[in-house]
């Protein structure tokens, strides 16, 4: 089967859904414990492609805001919160191969993403917040109904062991 | 030269595996003895793994399509009688949970399933069948009340009547009829309805497949295995339609009890052909659990969304996404991702590897996911 295709551009605009975890720190006098954030949020944007032959290049971004919860590993020094707000913006670059005549696709992206967020600092501890930028390695794949497609992606944080994983939709045009 | 053809008349409809739906195949009938899926695959099944799944690169250059498909038999050929099918299996996996951590890293070889089975078809018309399994399950290391701890034990052993190409009725111990059999036991879509790996039950059940519509009804009674007390017993029903030619939509519903827990659940569910072994599939349910005891009910939410890309022949590239609200009147939730290799080096081998992120959505504080790595390797023959 010939997946071959001539040069064209492609554009979409696409709603994920996002969810991924980061390390704080809080200290207490003498003991310490990491934090772990578990943020979920929606990320709305578009996305710029190039269609080759049998693959396609492209770009993307798209604007953060969601909801973290946060909890001490060590109960040690007890810490817990909620619904912190996280708002930020993620930019990829990333290629992908046509894997089907409906043109499904599998690829990798390079994932950016900076962010703020606030966690709240308890009296006599210290708190050293997550890195705002991370910047992760993907396992990226879409499939298309029609003018619309499903895309999700399978993200790997450079700087430690965490990932992002998102699922959504969005519209070629 | 007729076993092509034959793929040929009837590639519209047949499949197994749900995700097969990506080759073209809607309905599990043709290929698997069993109507709803599962189980022993028939000659044309066998034929079918071995000239559309499987990759064909350690077949012999001088061998065409046909030359594979006639050796995708029992005994590497194709069988020369009518009345008997055999079929052995063993899947084995490396489970490696929490990787990476000092503390409680866990490794362990699992043989999960080893069994021999066998298919009668008589009559006429064939119309007759008797289908059979037995072999030796993983005991599980804490098992759950009334769960069996028989390490040899069939799950299929059933007679079946096909009264024409679109009623069949089927009585003995076999899988309930709800939702998309996707091989995953540990899903939430399988644990939380109670259709999962030792979850027969012995009843009646009813399959019907006209045009578009495919549909099943099963009343049952328990599975023998377990003590009576904990026998599940009830009915469940499923109905599918085909769209656009190639996707199928579905629901089902499921009411059970034993002496201690009434079971309902419901589903909606789609298979989608993206063409050329590729596929998505899809199930959003509740399951509604009241305990004897109390008038309680406790409603679980659950989804999947598993898709398969398939960039060459016998490769397949997986995504799992699952989603689980253990009650729905709380904000806490779980979802597990992870993406998945599947492998056909040749008929009758698979060789699969996943990875599992569970992620715990908890409304006043945040732990670590928690991790798994399987290996697995399925040999038939």
């Amino acid at each position: 089967m010939e997946l071959s295709r001539p040069l064209s551009k492609s554009t979409a605009v696409f709603l994920d859904f996002l969810s991924w975890q980061q390390e704080a720190e809080i200290k207490s006098g003498n003991a310490k414990s990491s934090i772990i954030v578990t943020n979920r949020a929606v990320c709305a944007g578009g996305s710029l492609g190039r269609n080759f032959l049998t693959y396609r290049s492209f770009v993307d971004g798209c604007f953060v805001y969601g909801l973290g919860n946060a909890g001490s590993e060590k109960r040690a020094i007890t810490y817990d919160q909620s619904d912190i707000s996280i708002y930020g913006a993620k930019a990829s670059i990333g290629i992908s191969k046509f894997v089907s005549p409906s043109n499904a696709e599998i690829g990798f992206k390079l994932p950016v993403m900076l962010t703020h967020q606030h966690l709240t600092e308890p009296k006599n501890t210290k708190l050293t917040t997550p890195n705002p930028l991370l910047v992760m390695a993907s396992l990226y794949s879409r499939w298309p109904i029609e003018q619309w497609f499903i895309q999700t992606e399978f993200s790997k944080f450079i700087e430690n062991d965490l990932v992002l994983f998102s699922v959504g939709a969005g519209y070629n045009f | 030269m007729l076993i092509i053809i034959f793929l040929l008349i009837f590639s519209g409809f047949s499949w197994g595996y749900a995700n097969f739906i990506g080759h073209g195949y809607t309905s599990c009938i043709n290929c698997h003895f069993n109507p709803f899926g599962n189980g022993q695959l028939t000659d044309y099944g066998r034929a079918v793994s071995a000239t559309a799944i499987s990759s064909r690169t350690f077949y012999p250059k001088s061998w065409d399509e046909e030359k594979i498909a006639y050796t995708s038999g029992f005994l590497f050929r194709q069988p020369k009688q009518k009345l008997i099918r055999t079929q052995i299996n063993y899947r084995g996996f490396s489970l490696v949970t929490n990787p990476g951590s000092s503390s409680n890293e866990e490794r362990e070889w699992i043989n999960m399933q080893f069994d021999a089975r066998m298919a009668l078809r008589f009559g006429e018309k064939q119309q007759f069948l008797f289908a059979a399994d037995y072999g030796k399950v993983p005991i599980p290391s804490e098992l759950t009340e009334g769960e069996s701890d028989q390490e040899y034990r069939s799950r299929n052993l059933y007679l079946g009547y096909r009264l024409n190409s679109k009623f069949g009725l089927y009585a003995g111990l076999m899988d309930k009829v709800y939702g998309l059999r996707v091989i995953e036991h540990i899903a939430f879509s399988r644990i939380n309805p109670q259709i999962t790996q030792n979850d027969q039950t012995y009843g009646v059940a009813g399959h019907f497949l006209d045009g578009e519509w495919e549909g099943g009804v099963h009343a049952f009674v328990g599975n023998y295995y377990q003590d009576p007390d904990y026998r599940m017993k009830g009915a469940s029903a499923m109905l599918e339609k085909t769209i656009f030619s190639t996707h199928r939509v579905g629901a089902s519903f499921l009411n059970s009890k034993n002496d201690y827990l009434t079971l309902t659940s419901y589903a909606v569910h789609g298979r989608f052909n993206l063409k050329e072994g590729s596929s998505l599939l899809a199930e959003l349910g509740q399951t509604e659990k009241s305990p004897e005891e109390d008038s309680s009910i406790t409603t679980a939410r659950y989804g999947l969304l598993q898709t398969y890309l398939r960039p060459f022949r016998g490769f397949y590239v997986l995504a799992n996404i699952e989603y689980l609200k253990n009650d729905i009147s709380s904000r806490d939730y779980i979802v597990r991702w992870g993406p998945g290799l599947q492998y056909f080096p040749i008929q009758r081998i698979e060789l699969r590897a996943d990875i599992y992120d569970t992620r715990n959505i908890i409304s006043n504080t945040s732990i670590k996911d928690s991790w798994m790595y399987l290996i697995q390797t399925h040999i038939w023959l």
